[in-house]
């Protein structure tokens, strides 16, 4: 009991910290102290003041207000990517693993042929030829991510389908898709939902990372991985231009990192009382 | 005076006594309490219970209390000197005097090194390996516990022996350690009834010839009556019983251990005189009277099974896992189904639920064929039950609503309610209010109940039981087989009953099917069968009923 206690409250503490991240992304426009796109030609490369928290860098932009409208652009876009992969990848997956047959062979080759790409090239190739953007950086990531959801739903869905309670229901009379959604579906969700918590720090990485190569958001959009880009090049000179968006990205994904850690310890703790 | 000299004698002589001890774990309310016996050379002493009686964690404290963390909070056990671990430093061989035997089979052994391997690396580890000398004496052992062919024993590998074989390689290396002590925890729950007497066999044995003493675990009566020289009845921790086993099983003192021993399936030795908690439960049982009730009205069965086929792949190797099976059952009849492991008759029972397709043959519900794929109406008709109560209900889904969730898939509207399940558990004998727990917060009985309450919920026609009994308790089994019976006679329902348990089956069945390696040896009304067996394989399994 006391572990369970320790473990929600861990869960507890950073789901807050999570939620702390989304609404300061969302409510970024109105908590920059300065026009995160203005450019200054008095400031340039300020070091951090009173007016300029995180100071300033090359163009004069504020730093600050640049990394709030980056969380946004990072966040929003992770998290909704991480929702349409799993989303998508869930389901076939389920499909894959409860109806077997033609489509399960079909996917999961199609699944095995987009692993066989290393992620990060194969993204890097398909944002290079859609062209930059936000749009196509999600495409790009998309197009692989899906297929980590898929497996792990399959191999769930078939160990859980020769269950007894399965086949009970299945001799209850209930249809394949009432199986599936109503008696499979809860039962493997707490793994799934593990995995995808997981995979939003790893997201924003990948975003940042195709960001810094040019391929993500396009300028003047404010974006961690663009921002470490354009600012490494006088470092030495202005090292809070590269060090602020850094310091925010690995806040950003440890939070999500432990919070993926600790649903996951809760959901052990939980599987262990329950039996 | 000569008593007071034979009790010093005894009490010299005894390997392991244990004396008003009290177990538990960490801080929480003692498993074991009060418990003391002792234990001379040469004896077996059998520790009998239910599971959740505190047995296996007194076993626990005999061998290593602190590596289970099993708190010894009151009393004491006392090991013969040589029995003690003397230097725990020095590993292996602090387990001289006591040899251990598992439940499971599997759990002694490495299943890809070779039992060669093995053994030379445990007899090393024990200081007692000596090159060829200990191989010869190895072969000795193997000889003299009727393993035959040791040589080509050892060089195999676990995973090409049976369970029993496993376990029968296990006693003899075992006993190579030349132990004065085992422990043996349910040695034979995991076997097959045949292979169980050969492993018993095997332990009698090796007290015959090495003067072993054994504390034997187990929750079979029957496995205890072949076997112990004392028994002790184990329940909630306490021993409510501790006799010779003439006493106990003849005479027993304690109200429980009467339950126990009445609840214990027995082969009724006489068809016209039957006994115990299941008789009277086999209502067509005499050839006559069922003659008499099926000759006029009802003469078709309400399900037939013809000429049933079913065949898997296996690599290149093609497995017949039931071949022509066919047998019918008229209402309110229990059908049997018996045979070990890898029978094929669960293979059988799936197919006529519907769960698999059948390679040939037909299965008539009420005279028409049905087909391949089940209607509702089909579902509806043919109720299953199986092995694992627990596992059969969704574990997020109250009790009540997954029976709730059948009615409303099978039935028409207006022959259920929200309120019917209360009503209906109460048939089955659960109160109403379990209707709103989940699956975990029920023992493995009230979940087979449960279970019998959602397939009689629907107005089956045939109830298919899949070794509804095997995952519970014998006095718990004895409940539901009860209940079960009682239904069947007030509903007319035709009960298809699979187990592996053939006195179980003979105790209620009519007709008994015997299955062994996917084929039908014997198919006879029960009296028949028990009286006349007329195959090999038969007698065989008759034979193997640990009588109580």
């Amino acid at each position: 009991m006391a572990l369970r206690k320790k473990a929600k409250k861990r869960t507890i503490f950073f789901a807050a910290l999570a939620l702390l991240l989304l609404v300061v992304s969302i409510l970024a426009p109105w908590l920059c102290p300065n026009d995160p796109n203005a450019t200054n030609a008095l400031y340039l490369k300020t070091a951090p003041c009173r007016q300029f928290p995180f100071g300033t860098d090359s163009l004069g932009r504020c730093v600050f207000s640049r990394v709030l409208m980056g969380a946004r652009t990072s966040v929003f876009s992770a998290l909704l990517l991480v929702a349409v992969t799993f989303l998508i990848g869930t389901v076939l997956g389920m499909l894959c693993g409860f109806y077997g047959g033609a489509l399960d062979t079909i996917v999961m080759r199609l699944a095995d042929t987009m692993l066989a790409f290393p992620q990060m090239v194969f993204a890097i190739a398909v944002a290079g030829i859609l062209g930059g953007g936000m749009g196509n950086a999600m495409a790009a990531l998309g197009i692989t991510g899906w297929t980590l959801y898929a497996r792990l739903a399959r191999s769930q869905v078939l160990a859980m389908k020769k269950e007894p309670y399965i086949l009970a229901a299945k001799l209850g009379g209930n249809s394949g898709a009432g199986i599936l959604f109503r008696h499979i579906l809860p039962n493997i969700l707490p793994p799934l939902l593990v995995n995808a918590t997981t995979q939003i720090g790893v997201t924003m990485m990948d975003f940042a990372g195709l960001s810094f190569l040019g391929l993500g958001v396009q300028l003047p959009n404010a974006e961690w991985g663009s921002m470490i880009n354009e600012a490494r090049g006088y470092m030495q000179l202005a090292p809070w231009a590269v060090l602020a968006p850094g310091a925010a990205m690995v806040l950003t994904v440890m939070i999500f990192n432990y919070l993926g850690d600790s649903v996951q310890d809760l959901m052990d703790v939980k599987a262990k009382e329950y039996g | 005076m000569g008593g007071t000299v034979k009790k010093n004698d005894e009490i010299r002589n005894r390997l392991i006594a244990a004396e008003h001890l009290s177990l538990s774990y960490g801080s929480a309310a003692p498993v074991v309490s009060d418990v003391s016996f002792s234990i001379v050379p040469g004896e077996i002493f059998c520790i009998v219970g239910e599971s959740g009686s505190g047995k296996s964690t007194l076993l626990k404290a005999i061998m290593n209390p602190e590596e289970f963390g099993v708190r010894i909070c009151g009393g004491e056990i006392q090991n013969a000197s040589f029995l003690m671990r003397t230097d725990r430093k020095k590993g292996r061989g602090k387990d001289a005097g006591i040899g251990m035997i598992f439940q499971n089979p599997g759990a002694s052994f490495n299943p890809v090194r070779t039992y060669r391997k093995q053994f030379q690396e445990t007899l090393k580890s024990n200081g007692l390996f000596r090159g060829e000398e200990t191989w010869q004496e190895v072969l000795c052992m193997l000889d003299s516990l009727g393993l035959a062919d040791g040589g080509r024993i050892l060089d195999s590998c676990p995973y090409e022996m049976s369970g029993g074989m496993n376990q029968r390689i296990a006693i003899a290396l075992t006993m190579l350690l030349r132990p004065r002590l085992i422990l043996a925890d349910e040695p034979t729950s995991a076997l097959d009834v045949t292979l169980q007497e050969q492993v018993l066999d095997e332990l009698l044995r090796a007290r015959e010839l090495y003067g072993t003493a054994i504390l034997l675990v187990t929750h079979n009566l029957g496995v205890a009556a072949k076997m112990a020289d004392r028994i002790a009845v184990m329940r909630e921790g306490r021993f409510v019983e501790c006799q010779s086993a003439e006493n106990v099983l003849h005479s027993p003192e304690d109200s429980y251990t009467k339950e126990l021993l009445a609840a214990v399936p027995r082969i009724p030795q006489n068809t016209s005189k039957s006994q115990s908690v299941f008789s009277g439960s086999r209502p067509e049982g005499r050839s006559g009277e069922r003659k008499e009730k099926y000759a006029g009205s009802c003469t078709s069965p309400i399900l037939e099974v013809r000429h049933l086929e079913k065949s898997y792949h296996q690599g290149r190797r093609d497995i017949h896992a039931v071949q022509d099976i066919s047998f019918s059952v008229h209402e309110g009849e229990f059908l049997g189904i018996v045979g070990e492991s890898g029978s094929g008759k669960s293979t059988v029972l799936r197919q006529i639920a519907g769960l698999e397709k059948p390679d040939g043959g037909e299965i008539l519900l009420a005279g028409e064929a049905l087909a391949p794929k089940r209607t509702k109406e089909d579902y509806r008709r043919m109720q299953t039950i199986f092995q694992e109560p627990v596992s059969s209900f969704d574990p997020r889904i109250r009790i009540g609503k997954s029976i709730l969730e059948n009615q409303k898939n099978l039935c028409r509207k207006n022959d259920f309610s929200e309120e019917v399940s209360g009503e209906l558990l109460k048939q089955t004998g659960l109160s109403a209010d379990l209707r709103d727990r989940y699956p975990s917060q029920l023992s493995g009985g009230q979940c087979q109940r449960a279970a019998i309450s959602r397939a009689i919920a629907v107005h089956p026609k045939v109830l298919l039981c899949d070794e509804i009994t095997s995952a519970l308790d014998v006095s718990v089994q004895a409940r539901i087989i009860r209940l079960l019976v009682r239904l069947a006679r007030e509903k007319g329902m035709a009960v298809v009953f699979v187990s592996h348990d053939i006195a179980l089956v003979s105790a209620i069945c009519s007709h008994i099917l015997v299955m062994k390696d996917g084929a039908c040896v014997e198919y006879q009304e029960t009296g028949k069968l028990m009286e006349h067996p007329q195959n090999e394989y038969t007698r065989q399994l008759l034979g193997a009923v640990l009588q109580v």
